[in-house]
């Protein structure tokens, strides 16, 4: 660790004495900036894939309801609104990182990012990386990372958008969003709102869901301000208010209800050389819940929260030849409390290095290598080598024929969460001598491009020592231990095409993920991984007409640890149907209609807890 | 288990785990009117009903059968007698009275009555239940220890149903945390083991006029209450445990019945945390750290040595001789009951049973 260290301060002084021997030129501010440089740049080996703006719009603010039926991800999801968390490649809630503008924003409390807390409308793009992204993005980014990102644009723009629908259940939805830009000025505010009595009928009982309504908001707002012609000072913010009640399920009741309270804020300061950037990074993330056992009754309730404050030193310097290498430094402390959380501070030290070289335009590779350092626990060297290359498959077409192969190897780790470590409650206590869990994982991919079709085929492998379970210690306490070991493999296939004819276009994407989740002690599937999901979708639009079908399949899970109870497959499907109907300079007014499980499915993602039928909404989206 | 360690875990956001206190006891309450008559068709008379809680929260609890000989498990009776039905989410206990059995189901705040020969569903308490946790049978009434809200400290009390109607007449409100529940043929007792947090104390109701007559202080989280041969009723505490921050020693205390005043009592280490109480032919059972000890409760001497050890239980039930273990394993898959006897301390059988087995109880 201590060479580690040291050979990374030699980096940076390197670093800090040949900049003093540039020239700089003058360095041209780009028109979009992104947020998160390394998901783009330092992403070789793995797919990234980047949701398309009519994906969002024609889907739920909530994202789980966007990634179920646009990527392989599977959710298990306490009903419409209630806690979602992922399953990606067969991995953990906690294995899967949610990154806000380039910073994990998983909550330290329990290690996962609750689906249905994010309003993906309030984003200008979501991109799912598959596979390992720990050195990037930190603790959790072991069966892959999900992206939302907001862009800051130095151009002239004065931009309203304003969305509102209702639905099935009382169900209604609204999003504003105004954007602002000049040369040398940015700023957007974007509000969505989203409440549901959610009452559907549990299909073929007497039941109903009960006790399931939410309200949620979202705040974000986002500035950017270009302080000279090499100089950007960028802040983003996202501010989350949810008041939701935890339905019950078909065989027990419940009156519980759970608010949560969270806000995350990041400023960057941006200072551009010819062959350099460097950027200084300021980050606060704040999250707190509140759990009635009876959301009748506020004044008893349990808590947790955690503060967190991050500083981020970031330089890149760009070699000659096409090579670049980003050394990052990064403080963050965290400190959690809670009714059943001992209150403790956390601070880690983190250093990591990113090395890009494309060797010519159609090899490129990168080396990454990071650690941590905290009194609490010991961090593994994480190290990660990633190359693609590309072979056109015609010689005078490189652009839109071509095939490419991607490999990627990697070491990545997920931390004891404040629970994990300081739990204090009846029955359950944490362990302070957890250990991170730690994954080596391979990733090997296929890509065709042809000129209407896109083929992938991605075959993963992740093997996790040390996994942190929760069971009965030998006086019946709960407590986590470091005791699991766990094979992940599989493989996926996605397809994508498109055709167009005149004013007619045509857009249909198929992907099937075959996922072997297994525990190596007993040899199971591990529960809540369904081997087989297939996602499809199939658009068309015409002038003024958008319609989309999309299908989502998703194999038998098993419920139980031996086997022995399983939940049944089922395949759902929705329609939807946009119409524009004005279009005037800049001002567009479209008005769609939603069919959601049009089949009328009885399906459930989480054993006893049913999922709506058939149901709809309608929304009309203003643009000026 | 609890519900508290399952609310505990639902916050911590492990899901579809269980929940549950165990809790033995051979509910056989003390009642004249033994009846003697045989019923028809009993296919389960002459054996062991097992109570499995089923997964917290995302399922059910289930009864399973085991025939007097060990031979024969059958799992899942309820269902195959009641289809297609369920007994409602995480099966706590069942108590008995003559020919029915109360199955309380904790979290569905229910108690569904069955027939306990054939099984069969003779009616249900949905209403007036909010966290039941024991039953007990006392001249034609049913008395059901309730949390209630487990984070409102003062709204805990004991339902009084009455077994004809099967409505709650009364409302007695106890102390925080009412969890065993016994009767001795005068009163009722009513061990407070504190539901979320911990308490102290064993409520004497009087069954004549519902009303709480006497509180006696025991250890802290007293989880056993049973009856010796002379009518001494013994209490059980598990003592605070650690992460309470205020960790405090397990205690045996007999309270002499006619007064309601401990008259003898014995304390343990500091990190000690008996539990499972059990008491047969005055030989005194409890459960500690994997091991399994005997006194006798006429000429109590804390028992220093283990007379057996055993995996880790969820809890143990002493029947006519034999040891009957509740291993839930990893509290996500079915579980065992592993049978000793204890003549021999030699296992005779380990028996597949439902998710969470919490009671083993004789069915006859």
């Amino acid at each position: 660790m201590k060479r580690t260290c040291t050979i990374f301060f030699l980096f940076l002084c390197f670093y800090m004495g040949s900049l003093s021997a540039q020239i700089d030129t003058l360095y041209v501010l780009p028109e979009v900036v992104l947020s998160d440089v390394k998901l783009h740049h330092f992403s070789q080996g793995q797919v990234v894939s980047t949701l398309k703006d009519s994906v969002l719009e024609n889907s739920s603010t909530l994202l789980t309801e966007v990634l179920r039926y646009n990527s392989l991800i599977y959710f298990r999801e306490n009903g419409p609104g209630g806690v979602s968390s992922p399953s990606f490649r067969g991995t953990s809630a906690q294995q899967t990182a949610v990154v806000w503008n380039g910073i994990n924003i998983n909550s330290q409390l329990n290690g996962q990012t609750d689906f249905n807390t994010i309003a993906s409308k309030n984003y200008d793009n979501i991109s799912i990386r598959r596979g390992g992204g720990s050195i990037p993005y930190g603790s959790g980014a072991v069966g892959g990372s999900i992206h939302l990102n907001n862009e800051i644009r130095f151009q002239d723009a004065y931009e309203t958008n304003v969305s509102m629908g209702y639905g099935s259940f009382e169900t209604a939805a609204a999003n504003v969003k105004t954007t602002y830009g000049t040369e040398a000025f940015y700023g957007d505010v974007a509000v969505d709102y989203a409440q549901s009595e959610n009452d559907f009928d549990y299909l073929d009982t007497s039941q109903q869901n009960e006790n399931g309504q939410f309200e949620n908001v979202n705040l974000n707002a986002n500035f950017g301000v270009v302080l000279s012609p090499k100089q950007l000072l960028k802040f983003y913010h996202n501010s989350f208010l949810g008041d939701r009640n935890f339905s019950g399920t078909l065989t027990a009741p419940s009156t519980a209800g759970y608010e949560d309270r969270n806000s995350r804020s990041l400023a960057e300061w941006a200072v551009m050389g010819d062959r350099f950037t460097s950027k200084v990074k300021f980050a606060h993330v704040f999250e707190q819940f509140r759990f009635f056992t009876n959301a009748e009754k506020k004044e008893n309730y349990s808590f947790g929260k955690a503060i967190r404050y991050t500083g981020q030193y970031d330089f890149t310097y760009r070699f000659k030849g096409n090579r670049s290498l980003k050394t990052v430094i990064d403080y963050t402390s965290v400190k959690g409390s809670g009714t059943n959380i001992r209150p403790e501070r956390r601070n880690t030290f983190v250093g990591m290095a990113l090395w890009r070289h494309e060797v010519n335009g159609s090899f490129e590779y990168n080396a990454q290598l990071r650690q941590d350092v905290t009194a609490t626990f010991e961090s593994p060297l994480l190290a990660s080598v990633g190359a693609f290359c590309t072979m056109p498959l015609k010689k005078e077409d490189k652009e839109s024929k071509y095939y490419r192969i991607s490999i990627n190897g990697s070491r990545n780790y997920r931390i004891p969460t404040f629970n994990d470590l300081y739990w204090q409650g009846a029955g359950a206590t944490g362990n302070t001598e957890l250990q991170p869990e730690t994954s080596w994982q391979a990733d090997l991919g296929h890509l065709v491009q042809l000129e209407n079709w896109q083929w992938n085929i991605n075959t993963f492998y992740i093997r996790t020592s040390d996994f942190i379970k929760w069971q009965p210690n030998n006086t019946g306490i709960w407590t986590p231990v470091n005791v699991d070991e766990v094979i992940n493999y599989g493989a996926e296939f996605s397809m994508n095409y498109e055709q167009s004819y005149n004013d007619h276009d045509f857009q249909w994407q198929w992907s099937y993920g075959f996922t072997k989740a297994v525990d190596i002690a007993t040899k199971n599937q591990l529960i809540y991984v369904p081997e087989h999901k297939i996602t499809t979708g199939l658009s068309y639009h015409w002038k003024w007409l958008d319609t989309r079908y999309q299908m989502m399949y998703i194999d038998e899970v098993f419920t139980t640890t031996d086997a022995s109870r399983s939940l049944d497959g089922y395949t759902v499907a929705n329609l939807t149907a946009n119409i524009r109907i004005l279009k005037i300079d800049k001002q567009q007014m479209t008005f769609s209609l939603q069919a959601r499980n049009i089949f009328n499915s009885n399906y459930q993602t989480i054993a006893f807890r049913p999922n709506p039928g058939r149901n709809f909404l309608i929304q009309t989206n203003y643009t000026f | 288990m609890k519900l508290n360690k399952f609310l505990g875990l639902l916050a911590l956001g492990i899901i579809g785990f269980t929940s549950c206190e165990d809790a033995d006891d051979n509910m056989n309450v003390i009642d004249p009117e033994e009846d003697q008559e045989e019923t028809i068709e009993s296919p389960y008379d002459q054996g062991f009903l097992v109570a499995n809680e089923g997964p917290f929260n995302n399922g059910f609890g289930a009864i399973s059968y085991i025939s007097a000989d060990l031979s024969i498990v059958t799992n899942d009776v309820y269902q195959t007698e009641n289809t297609p039905d369920n007994l409602g989410n995480v099966v706590n206990s069942i108590g008995f009275d003559i020919d029915l059995a109360y199955v309380v189901a904790n979290v569905g705040n229910r108690i569904t009555v069955l027939n306990r020969k054939t099984l069969i569903e003779e009616g249900r308490v949905e209403t007036g239940l909010v966290n039941p946790r024991f039953f007990v049978a006392v001249n034609g009434k049913g008395y059901v220890s309730n949390w209630g809200d487990p984070f409102d400290e003062t709204d805990d009390y004991v339902a009084v149903i009455n077994l004809r109607t099967l409505n709650v007449d009364n409302v007695i409100p106890v102390a925080l945390g009412p969890e065993k529940i016994v009767f001795n043929g005068s009163s009722v007792y009513v061990a407070h083991k504190g539901a979320f947090g911990t308490n102290n104390i064993v409520s004497v109701i009087n069954p004549i006029d519902d009303t709480v007559t006497t509180t006696i202080e025991v250890g802290d989280v007293p989880s056993g209450l049973e009856f010796d041969s002379q009518g001494n009723l013994w209490v059980l505490s598990q003592g605070n445990p650690s992460f309470t921050m205020n960790e405090t020693a397990g205690k045996i205390s007999r309270v002499d019945v006619l007064t309601n005043t401990v008259n003898f009592s014995a304390d343990f280490a500091t990190t000690a945390h008996p539990d499972f109480l059990n008491i047969e032919e005055d030989n005194l059972y409890f459960f500690l750290d994997g091991g399994v000890f005997v006194g006798n409760a006429l000429d109590y001497l804390v028992p220093t040595t283990a007379q057996l050890t055993v995996p880790f239980y969820y809890n143990m039930n002493i029947i006519n001789g034999r040891l009957y273990g509740c291993n839930a394993g990893d509290f996500a898959s079915n579980g065992t009951v592993e049978v000793y006897d204890l003549s021999t301390n030699s296992l005779e059988a380990s028996l597949d049973v439902g998710i969470i087995p919490g009671n083993v109880y004789l069915n006859e």
